[in-house]
């Protein structure tokens, strides 16, 4: 079977439901950087993380599986986090 | 039988990032256990009766504190380990290895309010301590005095809120990080398996001011030494 080069970027935020200390304490200091707009100044709503990585699949179903196999694996912790995946065959978009 | 002491063995293991292997090294020698450094990418030693994982920051933290060291070759040996009867700890990051690694319910995310937290802290033994090899020396509403230094201390239960109530053997007096149930620590259901957050290693010595985690260590080797007799 022939397989093709995908990207998939991987976005980890926290689980609706569960408290994001990282995004009070960044809303905290831009808050601070303009004291005088704090009341509509932005608010952070989450922090997360971004992976991305390359592999070899025969299409894009097959390389969204593999890869949410490795998020339920080691990369996503359920009861914290969930997550966002994007796949693209490997040089569209540039990634 | 001879009647002297027995040679206990313990092995902590080292990780790349690891910064208290050394600490429950020395607490766990003077509970008498025999004690063995040992990396993390190498299978257990064979015969050891107690495995401990230690305080740091195993891989720098990198994308979640305890992630990557728990696929580690020895803690993926730790389920055997456990079946055996074997004991383990795992303190501070070493804690965040053992939910990672799934030997433990839960997660550990970051503290609330956010911030490091570095300080004494007072944790008393709850009711679901009883029959936990780690505590056969502590009665429920015992109270220790230990220090506590973490930023991802904050006890997240499963998903689906399970009810863990009968598996958190310390509660935190004046919760310091959000944790569910004020659960400065957990067992698993054997009882044998003990995550925790405040450092009873650094508080096993007289000379340091304190010496109440000494406790626990003292509570496993008991336990150990009932259930390996006098074998060497």
């Amino acid at each position: 079977m022939e397989c093709k080069m995908f990207t998939a970027e991987l976005i980890v935020t926290p689980r609706p439901g569960v408290r994001d200390p990282q995004a009070e304490a960044v809303t905290e200091v831009l808050q601070g950087l303009y004291p005088q707009r704090a009341a509509d100044a932005a608010r952070v709503c989450c922090v997360g993380r971004y992976l991305r990585l390359q592999l070899a699949a025969a299409d894009a179903i097959a390389a969204r599986t593999q890869v949410e196999q490795l998020c339920r694996e080691l990369l996503v912790n359920p009861n914290l986090e969930s997550f966002e995946l994007r796949v693209s065959e490997a040089g569209e978009g540039g990634a | 039988m001879s009647g002297g002491p027995v040679a206990m063995r313990a092995a902590v293991i080292v990780f790349p990032g690891s910064n208290g292997d050394r600490d429950l090294a020395e607490a766990l020698s003077a509970a008498s256990f025999a004690v063995q450094l040992c990396r993390s990418d190498e299978p257990l030693p064979p015969h050891v009766a107690l495995v401990g994982l230690p305080g740091g920051f195993s891989y720098g933290d990198y994308w979640r504190a305890g992630m990557l060291a728990s696929r580690a070759r020895a803690v993926r040996e730790l389920p055997q380990h456990v079946a055996r009867g074997g004991l383990v700890i795992g303190v501070c990051n070493g804690f965040q290895i053992l939910v990672e690694a799934g030997l433990l319910p839960g997660a550990l995310g970051y503290n609330a309010p956010p911030g490091f937290r570095h300080r004494w802290v007072e944790v008393e033994v709850s009711a679901s301590a009883v029959g936990s090899p780690w505590f056969n020396l502590l009665s429920a509403g015992a109270r220790l005095h230990l220090p506590l230094a973490n930023g991802e201390g904050r006890y997240q239960p499963p998903a689906g809120g399970a009810e863990l109530s009968e598996q958190v053997p310390l509660r935190y007096c004046n919760n310091p990080n959000g944790s569910y149930a004020d659960a400065a620590a957990l067992v698993d259901r054997s009882g044998r398996v003990l995550g925790i957050m405040p450092h009873p290693e650094r508080a096993a010595d007289p000379r340091l001011g304190c010496s109440d985690g000494m406790a626990l260590f003292a509570s496993a080797a008991r336990h150990l030494r009932a259930e390996l007799g006098d074998a060497p």
